[in-house]
């Protein structure tokens, strides 16, 4: 599903270049539960970003579903993201005002959906969520962890093949974020391809695989390894 | 979920956002809006005529004495018919105002006295019935009368048989020869009655050119001749018939032209300056009103920018952005348009209170439709504008960065800010130039205000008589009347001295004619041309005007002073400066006739402002008795000095004169303080227009302030706080917000006083004895600005000294 050859990404500064992520190799196949670890700064929401699509301003190939995304266009960027990924942020970033229902609603309205079948789906979802009787709530007025699950249900409402999330369980107590983990598990097993950030082992060892990034680079993958040179990143 | 609903959900999230934005917004479009209803009526819109744009009007200038521009008289019109090639009809007017009905019962009505040609002239024919003919144009067969839509309507009771029935004018019986077509207006006039504009058949010729000339003149140029065709022509026909006139070379000495000029352009040249002015001061207002919706817009755009970026994430295209944008944009503007335009018609009834229907074309001021388009296009072009600036705005920032921010003072970049103080600080210059332009016009109009008019104005009351009746037209029976009028009045209790004069001076138009001093006939040359004002009763006493040298006209023993005059110190200064004036002998007209008598000079008064408290007159004034009175007289105004307030005298006076005789009811009754009020117009206006746009603009300028200032401690809390965890003293906080907020006083008045003094230059011809650099108005503004930037400042500098460490950090 996503290929990523030699991927970096580096900042330029008065004493050169900042390289943040270096010689990054990656295959996702569908059906993954990623996992990406590393300490604060190493790299991860930076990988994150560039797989999202948000971030375009990188060196190497990416590929996905095997369409070259590093040569697209941002307008073709944007509309393969919108056809196929889902984001849940470790903020939640629900918009405040609007009900849990008009959240879930949001990503289908940019998706040229009549809103007969826009309010189909919100409903479905509400209902597989278990969140029917909080549609009319506004975020201010949940918890965090039925924040993060309204998140979530956002994420998935457009059907995404693929969910990012930058530390879903960051700003939740260990009991919601279980309950968010069991979520992810389930998509997971019901066909998404789902690759998240986070530095808790227990979540970690919820998806099949695990990647270790230090410095930006990649040290660790069941899949591969990258050998980390002797010097400094810097050049 | 769609954008409308959102945006309407997004401005009642934030009342306070919304009023002070749509507030703010309406604040600036209502007075541009009230300001355009008035430069529209009077300087854009053509007359209400047709073809207007080709008629013309015609007055003499004398360029060289101090008569300046004047009328027409009688021979000019009988001249000039089919004359000039580039007019197609040339018609006569003169204002008037006449009583209509019978004895006792009469009411005065508005009347135009017009030529025979004036209606085809003008393009209008009459709803039914026929224009005046030529051989109506005689005192002997001007019996006639054409009544206004209205007036036929209103006393007739729109009888289609009207033609031929009478109506009593003055006493005079005329017969209706035709009625106007509805809403006739001429200029400033709303005639309800046309009567002809009869003359003498033997006063036409040119021995009579450039006497009484009170007449106005227009004419229709033909299709396709152009003004300097027109101009040149009359140029070339004066070349023609001044020769022929007995006094040719000193009107040619005084600089006489007759100039063709654009009718409409002409009437309203007086005020236009003055309202081009208040239409700057009303664009600047709206400048600042829009400068300061955008610093909102921004304000609010910067905590936005992560909301924006979740939709994006979530699927939004640049189009999805800029349509939910845009309607946010065009809501706000639609609504502050429409209240602009609320505002905008309450502002229109507020500038009729400030006495805009005293301008000319004044009446035809309303907010009418082209307004209102230009109201709601201004708004819908700003809302769009604003709408693009802001999409352009979320979009500049970077997605990722946005959906990684932490808290909302990410979002306020160092461009943004710099862009906000930018717009604070121009906010202050635009307020620093409107405070400086009220006050120099208020200055303005306090020092004419100071200008004494040369007689004591207050506790004097004033009111018309017209003498043209049938029953009055022997020169002996009005000195009787007169005579009567002045002795009833002065019986009056409460009255203290009272008499009459041809002209009011100062309200008045003012009657300059030519007179000659015989001592100075020798030495020869200049055309003199002092005020002239027939007299009688105790008139200087009543007026207040002190006597100098010699004494006042004898009231108890009028009959034997003789061929006697006074003069004012400016004339006697003038023409007798080392001797004395009493004695002296002047004669009327610039030709001293073998058998002509001289006036004899019997005293010397104060001078008097003539036409104008800011027009000092540079010939002086020449009085004589109403008898003697060598230029005629139809109106009188009667002056009483009352012991109480003259306007609780104004109802006995009237009953008396009426008591008197009722066939001639005294009109116009009102204080001279009031009258004099009246001439300030064209200066009270503009300068109380001054000054609400400038206070209006300095409370925008506050918000302006509060507002950034407030953006700025509340994102900035989490640096405050840290600051102070640092060690930083509440008073080091609060200083440095109040350090910025003059910074931008500083910058912002650095600017203003060069925007000032531009301004100041430009309204030079509108200021009376005040410089367009005035230091102490530049002073006192630099005061009032920073003492208003000081407190919008305080606020904001008090809330970030009081921030606690602990919770600006731990809120982050």
């Amino acid at each position: 599903m996503i290929k990523l050859n030699n991927i970096a990404k580096r900042y330029q500064n008065r004493a050169g270049f900042t390289y943040v992520l270096q010689q990054i190799n990656l295959d996702i196949a569908e059906g993954d539960f990623v996992t990406l670890m590393g300490p604060s700064g190493a790299g991860k929401s930076t990988l994150l970003n560039i797989i999202g699509m948000f971030d375009s301003d990188y060196e190497g190939e990416y590929f996905f579903n095997g369409q070259s995304v590093h040569a697209m266009k941002p307008k073709e960027r944007a509309a393969l993201n919108k056809e196929q990924i889902g984001f849940v942020f470790q903020q939640f970033h629900l918009l405040d005002d609007m009900t849990v229902a008009e959240n879930l609603e949001l990503p289908l309205s940019y998706r040229n959906l009549k809103k007969s079948e826009r309010q189909a789906i919100v409903a479905d979802t509400l209902d597989r969520f278990h969140i029917v009787g909080k549609k009319d709530l506004f975020p201010a007025q949940l918890s965090g962890g039925q924040q993060q699950l309204v998140a979530i249900a956002r994420a998935i409402v457009a059907k995404p093949a693929l969910i990012l999330a930058d530390e879903p369980t960051g700003n939740l107590h260990s009991d919601q974020g279980r309950e968010i983990m069991d979520l992810f598990k389930k998509l997971n097993e019901g066909g998404t391809t789902i690759i998240q950030v986070t530095h808790n082992e227990d979540w970690a060892k919820y998806g099949n695989r695990q990647i270790m990034i230090r410095d930006g680079w990649m040290e660790t993958s069941s899949a591969q390894i990258a050998q980390r040179p002797l010097h400094s990143s810097r050049s | 979920m769609n954008d409308l609903k959102f945006a309407v959900r997004q401005l009642l999230k934030n009342p306070g956002f919304t009023a002070v934005a749509v507030l703010t917004l309406a604040i600036g479009i209502g007075a541009s809006l009230a300001i355009f209803a008035v430069v529209d009526a009077i300087l854009l819109r053509p007359l209400p005529l047709p073809e207007s744009e080709r008629l013309v009007t015609i007055y003499h200038e004398y360029a060289k004495s101090d008569m300046g521009r004047m009328g027409t008289s009688i021979p000019d019109l009988y001249d000039r018919r089919g004359k000039i090639e580039a007019f197609t009809s040339i018609g006569a007017y003169m204002s008037d105002s006449v009583v209509v009905g019978d004895a006792g019962a009469g009411r005065r009505e508005e009347a135009l006295r017009v030529s025979s040609d004036f209606l085809e002239t003008v393009g209008v024919h009459p709803q039914m019935g026929q224009a005046f003919s030529e051989d109506q144009m005689t005192f002997q067969t001007h019996h006639v009368a054409i009544l206004s839509n209205d007036y036929w309507k209103r006393q007739f009771d729109a009888d289609p048989q009207v033609l031929g029935r009478r109506v009593r004018v003055n006493g005079f019986d005329k017969t209706i020869v035709a009625v106007l077509p509805a809403g006739f207006r001429f200029l400033s006039t709303q005639p309800q009655i046309l009567l002809p504009l009869s003359s003498q058949v033997d006063h036409r010729g040119v021995e009579r050119l450039h006497s009484n000339s009170d007449w106005g003149m227009i004419a229709r140029l033909r299709d396709g001749a152009t003004l300097a065709q027109a101009q040149a022509q009359m140029d070339a026909l004066d070349a023609v018939i001044q020769p022929q006139f007995e006094w040719a070379k000193q009107v040619a000495e005084a600089g006489y032209r007759a100039m063709v000029v654009p009718l409409h352009a002409d009437h309203v040249a007086s005020i236009r300056p003055t309202l081009l002015l208040l239409q700057a001061g009303g664009c600047l207002l709206l400048l600042i009103a829009a400068v300061n919706l955008v610093n909102l817009l921004l304000v609010r755009a910067s905590d936005r920018v992560k909301e924006l970026g979740v939709r994006q994430s979530l699927g939004a295209s640049r189009g999805h952005l800029l349509r939910q944008t845009l309607t946010e944009s065009l809501m706000l503007s639609s609504a502050g348009g429409l209240a602009g335009l609320g505002l905008g018609a309450i502002g229109v009834r507020v500038l009729r209170v400030f006495g805009v229907e005293q301008l000319p074309l004044g009446l035809q001021v309303t907010l009418d439709g082209r307004g209102i388009v230009v109201a709601v296009v201004a708004s819908m072009v700003f809302g769009a504008v604003v709408g693009l600036a802001l999409t352009a705005f979320y979009l500049r920032s970077r997605l990722v960065d946005v959906l990684q921010a932490e808290g909302r003072g990410s979002t306020g970049s160092r461009g943004v800010q710099r862009l906000r103080h930018g717009f604070v600080a121009a906010q202050m210059a635009l307020a620093f130039v409107l405070l400086v332009g009220a006050g120099l016009l208020s200055l303005s109009l306090k020092r004419t205000m100071e200008v004494s008019p040369g007689f004591q104005a207050e506790r004097l009351l004033v009111g018309h008589l017209s003498l043209i009746h049938k029953n009055y037209l022997d020169g002996a029976v009005r000195q009787r009347f007169i005579e009567r009028v002045v002795e009833r009045v002065n019986a009056l209790p409460g009255v203290s001295f009272a008499g009459l004069v041809s002209q009011t001076p100062v309200v008045g138009k003012g009657g300059a004619s030519d007179s000659r001093v015989l001592s100075l006939l020798d030495q020869g040359g200049e055309l003199i041309t002092p005020y002239v004002y027939g007299i009688a009763g105790d008139y200087f006493r009543a007026m207040g005007i002190p006597l100098r040298e010699g004494r006042y006209f004898d009231v108890a023993a009028s009959s034997r002073d003789g061929r006697v005059c006074v003069v004012d110190e400016i004339f006697a200064r003038r023409h007798w400066p080392d001797k004395g004036a009493v004695g002296q002998l002047i004669f009327d007209g610039p030709e001293v006739e073998p058998e002509e008598k001289p006036f004899t000079v019997i005293g010397v008064v104060g001078a008097v402002r003539q036409t104008d408290l800011t027009e000092p007159s540079k010939h002086g004034a020449v009085y004589f008795r109403l008898p003697e009175f060598p230029n005629g007289f139809d109106g009188l105004h009667l002056v009483a000095r009352t012991a109480q307030s003259p306007e609780r005298l104004g109802p006995t006076m009237v009953k008396a004169l009426r008591d008197l005789e009722p066939e001639i009811p005294l009109n116009d009754v009102r204080a001279m303080e009031s009258r004099i009020a009246d001439t300030l117009v064209g200066r009270r206006s503009p300068a109380l227009l001054a000054r609400v746009f400038a206070l209006t603009a300095l409370l925008l300028a506050a918000v302006g302030t509060y507002g950034v200032l407030g953006v700025a401690v509340a994102q900035r809390r989490r640096e405050i706080g840290l600051r102070m965890a640092l060690g930083a003293l509440p008073r080091q906080i609060g200083r440095q917000f109040l350090l910025l907020g003059l910074r931008l006083l500083a910058v912002g008045s650095a600017f203003g006083l060069l925007g000032a003094w531009l301004a100041g230059k430009a309204m030079q011809s509108q200021l009376f004895d005040v410089p367009p650099i005035h230091m102490a108005t530049f002073g006192r503004t630099f005061l009032l600005l920073g003492a208003v930037a000081l407190l919008a400042c305080l606020l904001p500098a008090l809330r970030a000294s009081r921030v606690a460490p602990s919770e600006a950090l731990r809120s982050e």
